[in-house]
């Protein structure tokens, strides 16, 4: 119940196109709507997004949500 | 409706310690001996007096205000929301963010049931151990016996917590304390606990479908 780990792993380059941008993650937040310990929480793989959130995060980086996020390998343990 | 619960907030707020400060006088002048009257010290002085009498109206008007706050607390969500977050210091900037107040109101709810169970438990269970009469004894040898008993009382034995009387003198109606045992304050916030939580899942649920 008290783990915030997702279950189905998602991959994301948000920590590349943010470089690419040449952005903080305070920015980012900014950018999006959310807080700066968001930001890194989904750059860690910690935090899947919601939809809306990444169609913010596609709409910001003008990219589609499958260049951004990614299936990794289901965790089981979880 | 919003902003006159603003108003209403900010009164009870600043008004606080206005309050605060009358209870220290009164007790500045009377200490703690009961049958002294500090409005009758007090209005020795009239100029000291008149702000004795204005600061009893604002006290009588801030209690009143306080009551139909905390009724309208157990009513409202909206306002139960607004002000309990304030205290509470609970703060949900993003959508992670409630995600994690949504676990820690899980996690919260499960913890504070635990406890209430634990305490309504050790409210109604009662132990003794009794030494014997030394005369007494018996065939055993045994000199203690204890009992195990569990009871329940819907109502506390102080019955001066609430009083109603029509006598030609004293007291008419008084009110010192909540007039039910804590064994019923448990029961109940077990019930609320999990009534409302019931509710609002339900709630949530008809208006997803």
């Amino acid at each position: 119940m008290g783990n915030l780990k997702p279950k189905l792993q998602l991959k994301n380059n948000l920590h590349v196109l943010r470089a690419t941008m040449k952005i903080t993650q305070a920015e980012l937040a900014d950018a999006i709507g959310v807080t700066r310990a968001t930001v890194n929480a989904m750059e860690r793989g910690d935090y899947n997004p919601s939809l809306e959130l990444a169609f913010r995060l596609s709409l910001y980086f003008k990219k589609n949500i499958h260049e951004i996020f990614t299936v990794g390998d289901s965790d089981e343990k979880n | 409706m919003k902003k006159i619960d603003q108003i209403i907030l900010w009164i009870l707020g600043l008004g606080f310690p206005v309050v605060i400060g009358l209870l220290i006088w009164a007790y500045s002048i009377v200490g703690n001996n009961q049958t002294l009257n500090p409005e009758a010290l007090v209005k020795q002085n009239q100029y000291i007096g008149g702000v004795w009498d204005f600061l009893g109206l604002f006290f009588m008007g801030w209690v009143v205000l306080a009551v139909i706050t905390l009724f309208r607390l157990l009513l409202s969500p909206d306002l139960r929301e607004r002000m309990l977050s304030k205290v509470a210091r609970i703060e949900e900037r993003d959508e992670r963010e409630v995600e994690v107040s949504g676990y820690a109101a899980k996690f919260s709810f499960f913890a504070n049931l635990a406890l209430l169970v634990c305490l309504l438990f050790f409210s109604i269970f009662n132990f003794h151990i009794e030494k014997k009469n030394k005369s007494f004894v018996d065939s055993n040898g045994e000199t203690r016996h204890g009992h195990i008993r569990m009871g329940f009382k819907l109502r506390t034995i102080d019955e001066g917590s609430l009083v109603i009387k029509n006598d030609e003198v004293g007291k008419e109606l008084s009110y010192s304390d909540l007039p039910i045992s804590k064994a019923s304050i448990i029961i109940l916030l077990i019930i609320w606990q999990i009534g409302t939580y019931h509710l609002s899942a339900r709630k949530k649920l008809k208006v997803d479908e």
